[in-house]
């Protein structure tokens, strides 16, 4: 019975190294996941942008941060996406007046300097918690999953 | 009497349609409107105003009025490629924090959040240069021909109100840039310095008459 155990936590230390060695996937304290996209960055944000529409969301907004610093002289790739739907935006409002300050979703989308894409956010769950409300917290948990999956998809 | 009544009243409307364009900026970057909305509700009305004063002038035969208003558009957007060419050559050097013109653009077509296209560029430019002209419009008429260092000191103090005003705090540098760089107001100067010689320069190559607005003041009541 011992051997099993010292095997398995064995097996599963190695299996939680590999997992974040390999950096496709990280989501911190604070709440912040960060995906290494497998494409380049016009494509990402592209895929993306279907991908939210294929998934029942849609692009409510977008930011061209790269765009918009490029009037200072800074020329870089990053956009932010406003993802939601009006359904899921109806029963947040419903259960709490205040949840715009976490919805539409944030999605962002950078090349780094190392040349690779990501895609980042902070989860909606970690965002909404503080309303201390079920319902809230519930879609919250449902708008985590969505984005995950969404993301996943686009991740090396 | 009455002709330079006539005149004096289409001199002061010229006067305010040409003032309104300079101020949609300031007054967008201190919070009270969006750009794009008084654009349309202020900028396109006084500039259709302002070529409505040119043209009843034309056809009421006041030729000094017209030559000067004619002067002042041409002499600012003039003046105005001088201020560019020192602009963004402080631009490139580090002593501006953004390109103003593709702001303008922009903030003008209420697309911030997509930043610039070549639309936008476009209307940022044209914006830019109609505030020259109208600044041009607004020299001639306040002072007819002054000597150059009269449009050099009117082009400085262009600048420093633009460095005081919410255009330049409202991006976050703090009056007269300071909070940037000190290259901010020595571009922004020169750059004034550079409009102010060129306007003054090319309004002296009119040559008709030109009135400043105390001499047609002063007109009316000799004549009475």
């Amino acid at each position: 019975m011992k051997r099993f155990t010292r095997a398995f936590t064995g097996i599963a230390t190695l299996i939680l190294g590999i997992m974040l060695s390999t950096g496709n996937l990280h989501a911190q304290n604070s709440g912040l996941v960060t995906v290494q996209s497998g494409k380049d960055f016009d494509q990402t944000v592209e895929s993306l942008r279907q991908m939210v529409s294929k998934n029942d969301m849609m692009v409510m907004s977008e930011i061209n941060q790269g765009k918009i610093l490029s009037m200072t002289g800074l020329q870089l790739n990053a956009t932010s996406l406003f993802v939601g739907n009006p359904n899921i935006g109806n029963k947040l409002f419903s259960a709490g007046k205040g949840v715009g300050v976490a919805v539409p979703v944030r999605v962002n989308i950078y090349e780094a300097k190392d040349g690779k894409t990501y895609i980042n956010y902070v989860k909606p769950s970690q965002q909404l918690a503080s309303f201390d409300n079920q319902q809230i917290s519930k879609i919250g948990q449902m708008l985590d999953q969505k984005l995950n999956k969404l993301t996943s998809m686009l991740a090396k | 009497m009455k002709r330079s009544i006539e005149k004096f009243v289409l001199t002061g409307v010229a006067l305010l349609a040409a003032g309104i364009s300079p101020n949609l900026f300031v007054i967008a970057q201190a919070g009270y409107a969006k750009l794009s909305a008084l654009a349309i509700n202020f900028l396109l009305p006084s500039i259709v105003v302002l070529l409505a004063i040119l043209l009843v002038a034309a056809i009421r035969g006041h030729t000094n009025l017209v030559s000067q208003i004619w002067y002042g558009i041409l002499g600012g957007l003039l003046a105005t490629v001088g201020l560019e060419i020192v602009r963004h050559t402080g631009f490139l050097l580090g002593g501006m924090p953004g390109e103003m013109p593709k702001l303008l653009g922009v903030l003008l077509l209420d697309r911030f959040a997509l930043g610039p296209n070549w639309l936008s560029n476009l209307a940022g430019w044209g914006y830019h240069f109609w505030n020259g002209a109208a600044f041009g419009v607004i020299y001639t008429l306040l002072f007819g021909k002054p000597r150059l260092w009269g449009s050099i000191g009117f082009g400085v103090l262009i600048g420093i109100g633009f460095m005081i005003s919410p255009a330049t705090t409202a991006l976050g540098i703090g009056i007269f840039g300071l909070q940037f760089n000190v290259g901010f107001p020595v571009t922004v100067t020169l750059a004034h310095v550079a409009f102010g010689a060129i306007l003054g320069w090319y309004v002296q190559r009119n040559r008709q008459e030109a009135f400043s607005i105390i001499q047609q003041i002063k007109e009316i009541t000799q004549a009475r």
